[in-house]
């Protein structure tokens, strides 16, 4: 009966990539709760997680995107410290709306030229955003030579900042309220899901992904469609460097360093397929809401810094494992 | 799934285990440092060794040790957070960077939880500064200073050779402690007419290696290399004596000069292949500000200045007083393990 009942979920599994990753996130915040003592499960600590979420997540929506055409943008991390850094050296001279602007027009501009490099040479994508990621990781510590660009804390209390991830809202009794850069990436959110499932230009977006050939021969422009993902990719993770920056109000030349490494392994946890073909913006977001919640109660629970990586490790991986075994099962007849 | 399930169930449970947070057990007060000192680097020795003498004597105390070992200043912030959300009774953090700092501190403060600053103070204005209760550490601008006067010294007595050009090799483009380090010795090396560079090198040895080579082959009037951090002292030797530039301490070719306490520090001077580290009294910078916290929450006491730890220069003279006093703390094995001359 049981089983039975069990077979029942197989075509949700199978339609839906997500669930593996909705699962796993179900059971560790079960686990965090149960064995954390009140630590983890406490309305500063959620609030401190969100607002991870929603930088990393803004960044990995651009990623999923870019994997979406079949490529790979691991610069976001660099592009992410970019706009961070233009954000902050024009907010404090010039107005925070158009330094944001600016930033976001950088990242789309970063974007623009890792698409163009790839499609118009046809490198494979890893090595041309392993290259800008170099690049653009350099020029932010040559910009910063070795100090870091800030806005102070006491001019930071304007409406422009508050909106740009500067403060929480939603604050309520002994609850810390919710980062308004959050608010950013549940726009970000819908608006690419309708553009994914509605628009003609998500269409384009998996068809490339599924098979390009089989797309170019269907009329679509290929290369306009990759390029139009990776600009994307770069104006998003440029946004989140500016809502990075609104929440610290500093940035250095390491900002966003390993960044990429986190979206990427969100969005396959979330189940988009490196492929290329078929992603899931909701399941990479999950994705990252299950790393920062790890993350976070491994801090938490103080574990020694010398274990952190490999237990965070251990966790992915475990957790991808899972994921996989749960759709093989969900094929299998 | 079921290798993978319990794979997962064993990490977690692992995870726990190595929390060493006891739960259940009754501590009256619990203080956490959120240090910008990773297990990659030899000095966290000093800081966990001095919160566990201080649990000793303070048995009503559970301290936590938290950081990371990818440091960036938004990484911290995130510990830093993290940190708060627990409540803690105390916090122990450097101050890295003021602007991002100040925020979650603030918060911290206005919601009755201490913090004492550690090894990078508020570098502001006293009235302008984060309001922690104090400051308990070294000055890294005095490091640079102090361990570059001392070096002078040295020339002028004839033990080394005067300078003729410095380099500062940092393996942190980013860490302003770093650059004050570096800023110091400049300082002191103002007026020989020696030229003075600042040169990012990375924490990856062959990099490092490479870099600093390139950069003595294009700067052959460098004679003193300074490393503003212990560990990167062998490259920095190494890289000299390969090329031939007689690195160890006398009154020709290369001077290295390097930091900190830490046995790789001590025993390059004992071998007299540098002329000099410094302390900044890394234990007491681990155990001062806990015990600041204590006697806060208990006395409500708060000391009415900085707390200044260091620098003490490290040379041949003192450096066996100083290899016993590390062997003492860190244990035999842990002091030759990390001696990687």
């Amino acid at each position: 009966m049981a089983a039975a009942s069990l077979s029942g979920l197989k075509p949700i599994v199978r339609q839906h990539s997500e669930v593996g990753v909705i699962l796993i996130a179900v059971l560790l915040v079960i686990f965090f709760v149960a064995t954390s003592g009140g630590r983890w499960n406490n309305s500063y600590n959620i609030s401190t997680i969100l607002q991870i979420t929603a930088t990393l997540g803004l960044m990995t929506l651009g990623v999923a995107l870019v994997i979406g055409t079949g490529e790979i943008d691991i610069s976001v991390g660099s592009t992410f410290g970019i706009g961070a850094l233009i954000y902050l050296y024009f907010a404090i001279r010039i107005d925070p709306v158009f330094a944001a602007m600016l930033a976001v027009a950088a990242g789309a501009l970063i974007g623009a030229f890792n698409g163009y490099l790839i499609t118009r040479t046809g490198t494979p994508s890893l090595i041309i955003t392993l290259g800008t990621l170099m690049i653009f990781r350099g020029l932010a510590i040559a910009l910063t030579s070795g100090f870091a660009f800030s806005v102070p804390y006491k001019e930071r209390d304007g409406l422009t900042y508050f909106i740009l991830g500067g403060e929480n809202i939603f604050r309520a009794g002994s609850f810390s309220g919710v980062n308004t850069g959050f608010l950013w990436l549940i726009a970000g959110l819908v608006v690419l899901t309708i553009a994914l499932k509605y628009t003609r230009f998500g269409n384009h977006l998996l068809a490339v992904g599924g098979s390009a050939d089989s797309a170019h021969s269907r009329g679509i422009r290929v290369d306009r469609v990759k390029i139009k993902a990776f600009i994307l990719c770069g104006a998003l993770a440029g946004l989140g460097g500016v809502l990075e920056a609104g929440k610290l109000g500093s940035a250095d030349g390491s900002m966003g360093r390993l960044m990429e490494l986190q979206a990427i392994a969100a969005c396959v946890l979330g189940g988009c397929v490196l492929a290329g073909g078929r992603i899931s913006l909701l399941g990479a977001l999950i994705g990252v809401f299950v790393l920062s919640s790890i993350q976070s109660y491994l801090v938490v629970m103080a574990v020694k810094p010398q274990w952190f990586m490999v237990l965070l490790g251990v966790i992915v991986v475990a957790a991808a494992l899972g994921d996989r075994k749960l759709r093989h099962w969900a094929v299998r007849k | 799934m079921k290798h993978a399930t319990q794979l997962a169930a064993a990490s977690l449970l692992a995870t726990t285990a190595l929390a060493g947070v006891a739960v259940a057990q009754e501590k009256q007060f619990r203080f956490v440092m959120v240090s910008h000192i990773g297990s990659n680097d030899a000095n966290m020795g000093w800081l966990t060794e001095s919160l566990a003498a201080f649990e000793e004597k303070y048995p009503d105390v559970t301290t936590e040790y938290i950081s990371t070992n990818n440091y960036s200043v938004q990484e911290h912030v995130r510990l830093l957070e993290q940190a708060i959300a627990t409540r803690p009774d105390g916090i122990a953090v450097p101050i890295v960077d003021n602007d991002a700092f100040e925020g979650p501190l603030r918060r911290a403060i206005e919601a009755g939880i201490p913090v004492v600053a550690f090894n990078i103070p508020d570098s502001r204005p006293a009235d302008e500064r984060i309001p922690y209760l104090t400051y308990v550490g070294g000055d890294e601008y005095l490091t640079g200073l102090h361990l570059g006067q001392y070096a002078l010294e040295q020339a002028a007595a004839g033990n080394i050779p005067a300078p003729t050009g410095i380099v500062c090799a940092s393996h942190d483009a980013a860490h302003q402690g770093l650059k004050a380090r570096c800023a110091g010795m400049q300082a002191a090396m103002e007026g020989t007419g020696a030229k003075f560079e600042e040169l990012f090198i990375g924490a990856e040895p062959a990099a490092a290696r490479n870099t600093l080579q390139s950069f003595m082959q294009a700067n052959p009037e460098t004679n003193y290399i300074f490393t503003v951090a212990g560990w990167s002292s062998p490259w920095a030797w190494g890289v000299a004596n390969d090329m031939g530039l007689s690195p160890d301490v006398d009154n020709e070719g290369v001077t290295v000069m390097t930091v900190d306490e830490a046995p790789v520090s001590i025993e390059g001077i004992r071998a007299g292949h540098l002329l000099a580290a410094n302390s900044q009294g890394f234990w007491l910078q681990g155990y001062a500000p806990m015990e600041w916290l204590y006697w806060n929450k208990t006395l409500g006491y708060e000391p009415k200045s900085d707390i200044l730890t260091g620098p003490v220069i490290i040379n041949a003279d003192n450096a066996d007083k100083w290899a016993a006093l590390v062997r003492s703390v860190f244990g035999d094995q842990e002091y030759d393990n990390q001696n990687t001359w």
